[in-house]
């Protein structure tokens, strides 16, 4: 990967089968942190459009403040954080940013961002990548608009580079999820999937980066674990921004980690692209609780939280951003549901002034009850069972008494 | 056998959109109506400790409507209304409000049908399910649908009109005139805008409504200034009316309930760009109190007037 300050003393990336493009140091591109899924933005900017990248800023308590100082209150939080990426990235010498521009708020952050950032007075340029339908064929469209010497071909090899490393990626890290917690050397698997992310990004085509992905998928199950049979499970659901960036959501996952517990959490890129074309499939499977579209990935929140409750989980922890309209209609079902299953389901709500003690505490809190619930229902499953077995032998003794 | 089914109609959100549309498809079709009454404090009240509280406030008000509704009828009438056209959508609690109703109340009847342009679900189609579920033929709730719609679609060009006079009559030049910029079900709901619209009445000032426009002219307008991707029709509908009537104002008034998902953009684009206007932003919600809001609306009447005195001043 080529970072702006390589760019500016002439060095350039490494030119492989697709790396065609010689980069331009006027250009520095940069995807907002959104988990690891900005080297994608990454490889279209480097390789389509010859833009120079540059990593986004890390996040700290700065980004949030300036992110929320320059939005408007109501808005959701994914918008305040990508924004004080923008404003960080852009002090830095960044000017060109790439948001998806599909979806629900999210498709229309970079009209308002852009605004923004010029009222701020960066000459900067917004990529909207889908421009309001989420296909390949639209991203084409976008891309070639502004770099007329894409071909189609050359797009194709891309685009399937793009998307075999999603899927890599996707199923590595939820491996990594439901195992880390019981690694016997701790850090194992962060190291390896840290590696892994080096490695991928370099991968010329889909085939070498399947092949990246193969050797990587091997390293991970050879990792020594001692996982107990039943661990506790808990499912994370909600807002596809909040559950896959860590900063947002204060770290959860490491924390629930850390206190050994599998995480189940389906929700990654390759679902949200699959969610977006199988509505009616997720209605079907949502087990009566919904009958029409909810907008956004509602549906499909519902529809993970009607398997893994069938499935026994233990709880689910489901986290929005403030003020995410389709997850709050979500609630409301969630809470019937929760009810019926009788599986626990608790509400985090985030924000730019959500602190990670307070979400701590309540993670603590839950997985008490957690730990507790499956206690008592042990200890009432023995003695459902005593009591059967007594009633049994008091039916065959009266029985006995009768002859 | 037509049905003798009573169909309630809750008085809040799309009802302000659709009312002359559905009361007089009901009406054609012979099927009697219960309309809720408009919001009181006892409504809204039950709305939001049946809501999740982060809910926006106008839907926990629907939800009370709903609520009062249960027991006065034998059907709640909740369409699933996604988009009225293409790239005409409505933000994802409207859409939602469906399930919502019936995860809140698992033991209402609820009448509905689905409008989604999307997937060729015409509006007329709903009608026709709609129709059906009540016992009514398909020809007969296609020819109630006709002329509900064409009666609705008269009386909505007409307020336009009267608008359109009213801002351009040379005897009003010399009124104050406002631009209401709000979704219809807040600006005459009568615990959000309804006061509002009447303390400015009570002040003589004319109060113009950016939504009374046609979705199509409203659309070209926003894709002109703006751009092409917003296809909210809610917020369509006012950034075309700030077009269109803006220079006929003196000042722009947006209200909006917390938290509303259209608005939180829009509002700080309109404010952002829109320079040229004074502008008063009231975002409302359970919590507001009377004074406040009127201190704000007099200060904002200052405004105005002053500011016409310097623009005179300079003349």
């Amino acid at each position: 990967m080529t970072t702006a300050n390589q760019a500016a003393t002439g060095q350039t990336a490494v030119s492989t089968a697709v790396k065609t493009l010689a980069l331009n140091p006027e250009k520095i591109a940069v995807t907002p942190t959104i988990g690891d899924y900005h080297i994608l933005g990454d490889i279209l900017m480097e390789r389509c459009l010859g833009y120079t990248t540059m990593p986004c800023p890390p996040m700290t308590k700065r980004t949030l403040e300036l992110g929320a100082k320059n939005s408007p209150d109501m808005i959701c939080t994914p918008f305040k954080i990508t924004l004080g990426n923008q404003i960080e990235a852009a002090e830095q010498g960044a000017n060109v940013f790439i948001m998806p521009g599909a979806g629900c708020r999210l498709g229309f952050y970079d009209i308002l961002q852009r605004q923004v950032l010029k009222d701020l007075g960066f000459k900067v340029e917004l990529i909207s990548l889908f421009d309001y339908v989420p296909t390949a064929k639209r991203l084409f469209q976008t891309l070639s608009s502004i770099n007329p010497d894409l071909t189609q071909e050359h797009f194709d090899r891309v685009f399937a580079t793009v998307v075999q490393i999603t899927l890599e990626m996707d199923k590595l890290a939820d491996f990594m999820r439901r195992n880390r917690a019981f690694e016997i050397t701790k850090g194992d698997f962060q190291r390896a999937y840290q590696d892994y992310l080096q490695e991928v990004i370099d991968a010329s085509c889909a085939d070498a980066a399947a092949d990246v992905g193969i050797k990587y998928d091997k390293i991970l199950k050879a990792i020594p674990l001692d996982k107990p049979r039943r661990p506790i499970r808990i499912g994370i659901l909600g807002e596809i921004y909040v559950v896959v960036e860590p900063f947002s959501n204060c770290h959860m996952e490491d924390w629930l980690t850390e206190h050994k517990v599998e995480i189940d959490r389906p929700f990654d890129l390759t679902r949200m692209a699959m969610a977006i074309n199988s509505v009616p499939e997720l209605i079907e499977k949502s087990g009566g609780y919904v009958d029409y579209n909810l907008g956004s990935t509602a549906n499909e929140v519902i529809a993970q939280a009607h398997s893994m409750m069938q499935d026994g989980i233990d709880g689910i922890i489901h986290v929005k951003p403030a003020s995410c309209s389709p997850e709050i209609t979500a609630m409301t079902i969630l809470q019937n549901m929760s009810r019926d299953f009788g599986v626990p389901v608790m509400y985090l709500t985030f924000d730019t002034e959500t602190g990670e003690a307070g979400v701590h505490t309540r993670l603590e809190a839950f997985l008490d009850m957690i730990t507790m619930k499956r206690q008592d229902d042990s200890v009432s499953e023995v003695v459902n069972q005593a009591v059967a077995e007594g009633n049994q032998a008091g039916i065959n003794q009266k029985k006995g008494e009768g002859y | 056998m037509k049905s003798t089914l009573t169909i309630g109609i809750p008085r809040a959100l799309l009802y302000y959109t659709y009312a002359d549309l559905w009361l007089n498809f009901f009406k054609n079709i012979g099927v009697q109506t219960v309309l809720s009454p408009e919001t009181n404090k006892e409504i809204a009240k039950v709305g939001i400790n049946n809501s999740i509280d982060e809910a926006c406030y106008s839907s926990k008000i629907f939800i009370g409507h709903v609520e009062y509704l249960l027991d006065k009828c034998d059907m709640v009438f909740i369409p699933r209304i996604e988009n009225s056209g293409i790239r005409e959508e409505y933000c994802t609690r409207i859409f939602g409000l469906y399930d919502l109703a019936v995860n809140t109340f698992p033991q209402a009847k609820i009448l509905h049908a689905e409008v989604n342009y999307l997937y060729r679900k015409r509006e007329i189609d709903a009608f026709i399910q709609i129709g059906e579920q009540l016992g009514v033929s398909t020809e007969e709730s296609t020819l109630a649908y006709q002329q509900a719609a064409d009666l609705a679609q008269a009386i909505q060009e007409e307020r336009i009109l009267q608008q359109e006079k009213m801002l351009a009559s040379a005897e009003n030049a010399e009124d104050f005139k406002i631009l209401m910029v709000a979704h219809n079900y807040n600006s005459f709901d009568a615990v959000i805008g309804k006061d509002i619209i009447s303390y400015f009445e009570e002040n003589n000032i004319k109060v113009a409504f950016a939504d009374y426009i046609k979705t199509k002219e409203a659309k070209l307008k926003a894709k002109k200034a703006y751009s092409s991707r917003i296809n909210w029709r809610v917020s369509l509908e006012m950034i075309g009316g700030i077009q269109k009537y803006k220079d006929y104002v003196d000042g722009l008034v947006l209200i909006s309930t917390f938290p509303c998902g259209p608005d939180s953009l829009f509002s700080e684009f309109i404010i952002r760009t829109v320079k040229d206007k004074p502008i008063l932003s009231l975002v409302l919600d359970e919590h507001d109190a009377g004074a406040g809001v009127q201190t704000r609306l007099e200060s904002f009447i200052d405004i105005i007037t002053a500011a016409k005195t310097v623009e005179e001043a300079q003349l």
